[in-house]
Order: C-alpha cells, then sequence, then structure tokens
C-alpha cells in the first residue's frame, strides 16, 4: 500500500476541494434518509397475540385500517387496530386495567399483557413472524 | 513538515510505542466522557483516530495498522471482546479507506479530507459490524452515522493541525 511519507507529509490541512467531498458525503446521508421509507415499505410490523405461550393471532398492522375485534371464545377483552398502524387492547374486564393503560403498540419490540386474562401482545417485524407453533416466550 | 525517518528498530519502536500511549489515552479520556448523542451510546469523536493519522502519514501504512491493531486489543481489554470487534473493524476500515484516499491523491489530500473519510469509515464499518452480529440493518443509524462522521473528522483533523506544533521535536531529533 502507500508508504511514500516524503509525499504526504507535505500535505495542507485544508483545501477547496474538501468541501466536495463534504457536500457529497451530505448528499448521500439525505439520500439514504430519503429512500428511508421507500425501504421499508411492506415491511409492516406485525402484532401477535398470545394466549398462555399459544400464538393465537397474527395481525398485520397495516397503516388505513380499523378494526375491533375479539379472540375466539375470549369475549371479555376487546382489542382495537388503529389507523395510524397500531394495536391496543380496548376493553377489559379485569381488575387492574394495566393491559388498556399501556395503550396503543406500533414499535417492534413493544409489549402489552393482560395477566388475569392470560393475554400478551407483541410487535415483531414481519420477517421474524411465527410459522409455525413454537412458543418463544411462556406466561404462566 | 518532514516525515519521520527512525534511524534504527530500537527508535522505530520507542516511537511507535509513544503512539501507542497517547492513543490509549485518548481512548480512556473519551470513553470517560457522558455520551455525545444518549439515543445512540456509541456515538463518539473517535479522538485516537488523531494518532492513527499521525502515524499514517508521518511513518507509512504499517505503523498505522500496528496501531489501529493495537488499539483494538486495548478495547478487549478494557471493555471486552464486542469492543474489540467493533474497534479493530472500524479501526481497520477506516485506516484503508485513509490509504486508499493517500494513494489516489498523495500530498494533494488534505488533513481533512483524509480525516473526515477516516472517520465516516470507521462508521461505516461499525454499521457492517451490527448487521453481522445482530443481523439487523439500523438504516435509520446510517445518515445519522455519515453525518456524525463528517463532524468527527472536521474534529480530529482540527485537533491534529494543533497538535502537530507539539509533535515537531520528534520531528527535529530525527534531523541529527
Amino acid at each position: 500500500m502507500y508508504d511514500d511519507r516524503r509525499e504526504t507529509a507535505t500535505m495542507t490541512f485544508f483545501k477547496k476541494s474538501d468541501l466536495i467531498l463534504i457536500v457529497l458525503l451530505v448528499f448521500i446521508a439525505l439520500g439514504v434518509w430519503w429512500t428511508l421509507p421507500w425501504l421499508r415499505a411492506g415491511k409492516t410490523p406485525v402484532a401477535e397475540i398470545y394466549e398462555g405461550n399459544r400464538l393465537v393471532k397474527t395481525v398485520a398492522l397495516t397503516e388505513g385500517q380499523t378494526e375491533v375485534f375479539h379472540l375466539e371464545g375470549i369475549d371479555n377483552v376487546t382489542f382495537r387496530l388503529n389507523a395510524e398502524g397500531s394495536i391496543q387492547f380496548l376493553v377489559s374486564d379485569c381488575p387492574d386495567q394495566i393491559c388498556v393503560q399501556t395503550g396503543k403498540l406500533s414499535k417492534i419490540g413493544e409489549t402489552a399483557a393482560c395477566l388475569p386474562n392470560n393475554l400478551l401482545i407483541k410487535i415483531v417485524p414481519r420477517k421474524f413472524q411465527h410459522k409455525d407453533d413454537h412458543p418463544d416466550i411462556i406466561v404462566h | 513538515m518532514k516525515p519521520l525517518k527512525p534511524k534504527n528498530k530500537t527508535q522505530h519502536l520507542v516511537l511507535l510505542a509513544l503512539l501507542f500511549a497517547m492513543a490509549m489515552v485518548l481512548a480512556l479520556v473519551e470513553n470517560s466522557l457522558p455520551p455525545i448523542l444518549p439515543t445512540i451510546p456509541g456515538l463518539k469523536f473517535g479522538l485516537s483516530n488523531i494518532v492513527v493519522m499521525y502515524t499514517l502519514i508521518f511513518l507509512g501504512s504499517k505503523p498505522a495498522l500496528a496501531i489501529a491493531l493495537l488499539k483494538g486489543l486495548f478495547a478487549l481489554g478494557t471493555r471486552g471482546a464486542m469492543a474489540w470487534a467493533f474497534s479493530t473493524f472500524g479501526g481497520l476500515f477506516a485506516l484503508f479507506a485513509m490509504m486508499l484516499i493517500l494513494f489516489i491523491f498523495k500530498n494533494q489530500s488534505t488533513y481533512l479530507s483524509i480525516s473526515i473519510i477516516g472517520a465516516v469509515f470507521h462508521n461505516l464499518g461499525q454499521f457492517l459490524m451490527v448487521l453481522l452480529f445482530y443481523g439487523v440493518a439500523m438504516w435509520t443509524l446510517l445518515p445519522i452515522l455519515i453525518l456524525f462522521g463528517i463532524a468527527a473528522g472536521v474534529v480530529t483533523a482540527t485537533s491534529l493541525r494543533f497538535l502537530i506544533p507539539a509533535f515537531k521535536h520528534i520531528h527535529r531529533e530525527d534531523d541529527r
């Protein structure tokens, strides 16, 4: 590699052409920033709803979609899918109401749990979505 | 300023040891500072890159490589294996980018451009490392890392510019 020190030791600190480099890098950064939503398109996160350690339902958090739903056989808890791409416990009959107070979940990694009803919502990226029923979390 | 030409192996060794000591101190000082952006804990100016740059410009690429690798080992000793991987990978990425710039532009390149390229590529190297280890591309981080790399490059180049007078006596010794 480069080893002619006699030349490099005579470098100057700054030249006007350095500005080109800086502007170029700023544009690359902005370019990446602008293409981010495009890169993410079609990669909406997915909400997984567990009863105990059993995955009961998965819902894609598609924007612009509103839906209020129950799980089959569990009528005492109501979920709502919101238009901005989030999900929440809307109504629950549990005494502490922690699940309802947790509010809307939209970011990957967020969770809300209703322990009295043994229910859990987990937001995961689409590609990590469970194809089979193996639990990766166990709620007792 | 003249390039450094150590007369013998001992002088070379002592010089490298001194430079490595400086790099260690700079890394230690920087690690003890509070994070610049609390949201991104690893974001640093990379002050020890000043030493790597100086070594690369005045001593050549092999000693610079040695300093970069030793820096990684220092991270291993003080902050663990993960830090070693990140430091070494980022450091080598930065060094090779700087060497490439020097190779293409020779003495037409400037301290500032080399420093910025070094800092940006250091960040890119670590970004790739995150990709390798965690399998997630944190794309949101990439523009921030590039922009911050520019800032870090300006900081290290300016520091080196002001430190060079302090290095002068080493060079004078060299003339005798």
